[in-house]
């Protein structure tokens, strides 16, 4: 018996209605992605033995997947995304969408593509910072994809980030737009400070080595920055492949990046309210995938050092984001801006990552402790965090409805270790200017 | 409490939209709302005797229940849907009736139009009706006065018999049942007629089933439980469903008998319907369970097509009502789960979850109507819920093997 993939992600654009689906016999499972005029609007999982499809049965698969999407960029209201601050979701209800425009409502996608303006005509300066690490091969398909944008953004910069060979600095070579900053000390945090003061733009975004955007990347999160009050803009994290267990259980045991198709502006209310549990500051998106206003990382200062991989081992990025939103800015999530991450192939590197994630979000909520004072940080550690894991173990335990999750003990270990990596760093320096 | 009627309203939402007014003495509305003639969506309301809705109430309603419906229909229609109005392959519409011959009469009026409205020729449409074991000859007389419709009777009483008898008869390739409680809508045909051109590899298909009339308690007590409403999306069943750890056993989401449709052939070779569930007064039920179940299990895909809809009468007495609770949804039920234990051991631990599940939500709405009726709240009788598990319980141990006997006596008697 051949063992089964786990599942292959299916990209269709609806531009010309939906297509059929075939049955693929080496995967148990398909994840289509559902796109319309370069714009992501949702995705359903299919299992294989669903398929073959034709194309007027996809065309319901979509309408249902997308749906929400939709109505939410048609309509003023009636489909928002649940409202980030509410610790209920589900009594933060919406006014319904108003009537005479949803009745009237008979080619909707149509109507989406007459709304969208162009991007193209905002003043500001872009940088592109990727920060690589001893990772050559998937730094050359980074940066294929990268000199592929439209528009071309002013700068881009490759931070190597104290490698062991010159793989990086050869690479970028062979890319005439592209500049190559090299920072000693390990760390994500100093080389994406590097990265900082080595551009001049006014914007700066981010991408790690192993995603690859889509090609309207900068333009999306150009057009995201034209309100002023937006200091950070995040975008989608889509996988670009399923086909170990490894990456399937990140995608979907562990919710991988993906934070859906609606946008979500996180401000000063949903901090203010949230602060008492520890602002979900995670939620807001992904550093793989992050623009950053310049003005405002002079104001509130540098990612700080001791995060980070390498470091404390993630959360550099949300911590920033939390500084950002305690200074009163606002982040805005655009899902239209999307990149593809390579999750980590093997279970062996996923347990690795998850405890190192766990580790870097614990370090990150000392940080912000620390830093601010807010004792919802503490409370996050101390008992929504063991809570959360309490209530896990027993569903891993009981195995009955859910397929429990093979990466819980790595980050449940995670946990002590992030408080002594702050134990430890407590009086190193941190933030540092960038400007 | 008692004495409740609910007002029917059936109601475009691209025509016009104004009050909507009330008879005298009713106390509530039901409105089911269509788009250019697609049902999208069906609420109640208690109206605390007012005598209209006003047209922003309404229009909050509409609102409320039908939005999505029409973001998604109007998303599938400007792709690759086919739209009402696709060929038919030959049909055949069985009615399988027991001494009632008014409620036949209603249902024939009601397929006429659609049956003219659709483009098929004539002799690619036949209706038969089955008269099972009729204690008169009014229904006979009353389909002798229309030529164009077919009748056979069927001597051994139930309801399966029935099904099977018209299974025999039947010229069609495809084959959708109706009970003589229903009449069906306008679109009714059209509606199947689409869903077939959609899914030409399905094998079965089941439809939108809403209430004729709420003129009695005990009719609004069942749709107010969710009588046999399935949702405005049409849904694609095939052999595995996502998240659902009880599927196919809880073949109850697939739909009801009294509106459904199969492939002549394909139930032919899984050899009919069994006639030990549904088999008219002793186990009144999971005739239709079964054959969903047995059609999804042999690999088949079932469609669910909200366009395809019929009304039905529920039962107007309160004691006709808790009996169909107990006889059909609790013995029946669980005959049919007791059969499916014995028959397929793949899905064993499923079926078992399943009982349990059934179970939990029975006994937990026994407490939570039992609670509201100490503290004086709205609630439906807790009795409802507790026959239903002691006639599940029958039904479970030997319920389905008594059926059986009792339906092998049948047999040797007729045949």
């Amino acid at each position: 018996m051949t063992v089964l993939l786990p599942a292959r992600v299916v990209h269709m654009t609806l531009d010309n209605g939906a297509q059929a689906l075939t049955r693929d016999h080496s995967v148990a499972r398909a994840l289509v992605i559902f796109w319309h005029d370069g714009v992501p609007l949702g995705q359903k999982l299919l299992d294989e033995s669903a398929l073959p499809l034709s194309a007027a049965q996809m065309a319901d698969v979509a309408a249902h997947a997308i749906e929400a999407a939709v109505g939410w960029r048609l309509f003023s209201s009636g489909f928002n995304p649940p409202d980030p601050d509410s610790t209920w979701k589900i009594l933060s209800r919406s006014e319904p969408a108003p009537l005479p425009a949803v009745i009237a409502t008979t080619a909707p996608l149509h109507a989406l593509q007459e709304q969208r303006r162009s991007h193209r005509d905002v003043g500001a300066r872009v940088a592109v910072v990727v920060c690589t690490r001893d990772r050559g091969q998937a730094l050359a398909r980074c940066l294929r994809g990268l000199v592929l944008l439209q528009p071309m953004p002013d700068e881009i910069i490759v931070v190597d980030n104290a490698p062991h060979d010159e793989a990086a600095r050869l690479c970028v070579e062979q890319f005439p737009h592209v500049r190559y900053v090299r920072e000693p000390r390990a760390g994500l945090s100093r080389a994406r400070n590097a990265g900082v003061r080595a551009s001049s733009a006014d914007i700066i975004a981010f991408t790690d080595d192993d995603v690859e955007v889509n090609r309207n990347w900068i333009a999306v999160l150009l057009g995201a920055m034209r309100d002023p009050s937006v200091a950070a803009v995040t975008g989608l994290v889509l996988p670009a492949s399923l086909d170990t267990e490894a990456r399937w259980i990140f995608e979907r045991t562990l919710g991988g990046f993906g934070q859906g198709y609606r946008s979500i502006r996180y401000d000063a209310k949903f901090f203010e309210q949230t602060c008492w549990f520890g602002v979900p500051v995670w939620r807001i998106g992904a550093g793989a995938n992050m623009a950053l206003r310049r003005s405002a990382l002079t104001a509130v200062g540098g990612f700080d050092e001791r995060l980070g991989a390498g470091a404390s081992g993630c959360s550099e990025d949300s911590e920033m984001w939390y500084r950002l939103l305690a200074a009163g800015y606002v982040c805005l999530y655009e899902p239209s801006a999307v990149v593809l991450h390579d999750h980590r192939e093997t279970m062996r590197q996923l347990r690795h990552q998850m405890r190192a994630y766990m580790k870097g979000h614990v370090a990150a909520l000392l940080v912000q402790w620390e830093r601010h004072g807010h004792r919802g940080n503490l409370h996050r550690i101390f008992v929504s965090i063991p809570w959360y894991y309490l209530r896990l173990a027993c569903r891993n335990g009981l195995r009955l409805f859910h397929q429990g999750d093979p990466t819980l003990w790595a980050q449940v270990r995670g946990v002590p270790a992030g408080i002594w990596y702050f134990v430890r760093h407590r009086a190193t320096a941190n933030a540092p200017s960038v400007s | 409490m008692s004495g409740m009627r609910y007002q029917l309203f059936d109601v475009d939402v691209t025509h016009p939209r104004h009050d909507l007014t009330l008879a005298p003495e009713v106390s509530g509305a039901a409105i089911l709302a269509r788009r250019a003639g697609v049902p999208i969506g069906f609420w109640m309301q208690r109206t605390k005797g007012a005598r209209t809705i006003s047209v922003e109430e309404f229009e909050r309603g509409i609102r409320r229940h039908t939005i999505d419906t029409v973001v998604a229909t109007s998303v599938a229609e400007r792709s690759e849907r086919p739209p009402l109005g696709q060929p038919l392959p030959f049909l055949t519409i069985a009615i399988c009736t027991k001494d009632r011959p008014l409620g036949v009469e209603r249902l024939l009026d009601s397929l006429r139009e659609p049956t003219a409205a659709v483009p098929t020729q004539l002799d690619g449409l036949e209706i038969l009706v089955v008269d099972n074991a009729p204690s008169n000859e009014q229904t006979r007389e009353l389909v002798e006065r229309r030529p164009e419709i077919r009748y056979v009777r069927e001597r051994p009483p139930g309801l399966n018999f029935g099904r099977n008898r018209a299974l025999r008869e039947a010229r069609g390739n495809v084959i959708a049942f109706l009970d003589d409680d229903v009449i069906v809508d306008t679109y009714w045909l059209s509606g199947i007629a689409a869903a077939l051109a959609q899914h030409p590899d399905a094998a079965a298909f089941t439809g939108q089933v809403l209430p004729m009339e709420l003129e009695t308690d005990a009719q609004i007590l069942f749709e107010d439980r969710g009588g046999f409403r399935r949702g405005f999306a049409q849904v694609r069943y095939g052999a595995v469903r996502r998240g659902n750890p009880v599927y196919p056993g809880s073949a109850g989401i697939f739909g009801t008998g009294a509106n459904m449709a199969f492939k002549t052939d394909v139930v032919r070779r899984l050899g009919g319907f069994d006639e030990a569930l549904d088999s008219g007064a002793p186990v009144p039920g999971g005739g239709d369970l079964d054959m969903f179940y047995r059609v999804i299990r042999a690999g088949h895909v079932l469609v669910y097509e909200p366009r395809y809809l019929v009304f039905h009468q529920h039962r107007r007495d309160l004691v006709g009502l808790i009996s169909q609770y107990q006889r059909s949804w609790g013995l029946g039920l669980m005959c049919y789960v007791s059969k499916c234990l014995t028959t397929d051991p793949v899905q064993r631990p499923r079926l078992l979850l399943y009982i349990l599940w059934w179970l939990f939500l029975h006994v937990g709405q026994v407490v939570v109507q039992s609670t509201r009726k100490l503290l004086g709240l709205p609630h439906r009788p807790p009795s409802i819920y507790f026959g239903e598990i002691w006639y599940g319980a029958k039904g479970l141990f030997g319920g389905y093997a008594r059926s059986q006997r009792h339906v092998a006596a049948l047999r040797q008697r007729f045949l």
